[in-house]
């Protein structure tokens, strides 16, 4: 994403009015331009099309292949070669809502099932987005997480990986990832 | 950006754009029921919202509270959809635990369902209010149906819903 101000455009505009058609045609495509720098809003879902077991009690980063049915993007969010959230081209000041979602199958008992978003280069728990978020319940069902934070220093180049530890051997099957990126300097 | 809708006038080498200008990027509700609604531990029963009580809110219709079903009739292909939900209840010592999922079938049967059903758990000592939080978010992959869509909760015991609130969000990213 690169910057684009739209306030600078707005004034631009109104001075413009009474200017000749062709000038006031200028005038907007500079709008378009910017528009199309940097869109006011991006988004994705990526969903694994496959399944994911996990042991009890082992801190796990979670995979997800984005081949699922209903994978979208509007921009590159997520490397599943890495397995982790891309977010460089954030910038301080952007909003950031993430949901991870969590189908758990082939459990009868009560569990709990922890995850956290974690941007260290070893995902060793050292640097964490958020502070881990655990989710019980009393039977296998579907985990739902979600995690809003605004990014308040550059966005290291390294990803953010998303950290699975659950009470009891589990399986997920079909986990999916939606991101909201709302940009800093939407006027 | 009003002032911008102005440059419709400027004719088609620029209409993809004015069709940025003029349609809005985001629509939001938020709605809060006035009353209670009773629900049955194991039976699946559609949520309730009358929309009149304090702090609700909206910049477009994304709530029917006649049929209570979400309306997302405008909401274009790849579009965003952000549903949040809060179950309240007080009841005795014990266990608050409902499974919600988003269904879409005319009859809300479950036949079409936009969602896996989401289960949240908590456990408490009784004599005050517990909430439960549920996030259904999820891009639309085909042309919405007009029947709207209910939202489904079954609960794990009989509970007392206290002004349920619900916000519905819609963003759209121009192409």
């Amino acid at each position: 994403m690169m910057d684009f101000t739209l306030v600078n455009v707005n004034e631009s505009s109104k001075s413009n009015y009474k200017t000749s058609k062709e000038e006031r045609f200028n005038v907007i495509n500079s709008i378009d331009v910017q528009f199309n720098e940097r869109s006011l809003i991006s988004y994705a879902q990526i969903l694994d099309s496959g399944s994911q077991a996990i042991t009890a009690s082992t801190r796990t980063q979670l995979t997800i292949d984005g081949l699922g049915t209903g994978n979208y993007s509007t921009g590159t969010f997520w490397s599943s070669v890495d397995n982790k959230i891309n977010l460089q081209d954030a910038v301080v000041g952007d909003y950031i809502d993430c949901q991870v979602f969590l189908p758990v199958t082939g459990v009868g008992a009560t569990i709990s099932v922890l995850v956290e978003l974690d941007f260290s280069s070893a995902l060793d728990g050292s640097e964490l987005v958020t502070f881990p978020i655990a989710n019980t319940s009393q039977n296998a069902g579907n985990y739902e997480y979600n995690v809003k934070f605004y990014v308040t220093q550059t966005m290291k180049d390294n990803g953010i990986g998303i950290m699975v530890t659950p009470t009891v051997n589990i399986t997920v099957t079909g986990a999916k990832l939606a991101l909201k990126v709302l940009p800093s300097q939407i006027d | 950006m009003n002032g911008l809708r102005k440059d419709e006038k400027f004719g088609t080498t620029n209409s993809r754009k004015i069709l940025h200008l003029d349609e809005s990027l985001t629509a939001y509700s938020q709605l809060i029921n006035l009353g209670n609604q009773s629900v049955t531990g194991g039976t699946r029963t559609q949520l309730t919202d009358d929309g009149q009580g304090f702090g609700t809110v909206s910049t477009k219709t994304l709530w029917n509270s006649v049929d209570n079903r979400i309306n997302l009739l405008d909401a274009r292909v790849n579009s965003y959809i952000d549903v949040g939900i809060v179950l309240a209840s007080q009841t005795s010592a014990g266990v608050f635990q409902a499974s919600i999922q988003l269904d879409y079938s005319p009859s809300l049967d479950g036949s079409q369902v936009i969602t896996v059903p989401i289960t949240r758990y908590i456990e408490y000592t009784g004599g005050v209010t517990v909430a439960l939080h549920y996030s259904f978010k999820f891009i639309v992959t085909q042309d919405m149906k007009d029947n709207g869509i209910g939202i489904m909760v079954t609960p794990y015991a009989s509970y007392t819903l206290e002004n349920t609130r619900l916000t519905i969000e819609r963003l759209v990213v121009p192409t």
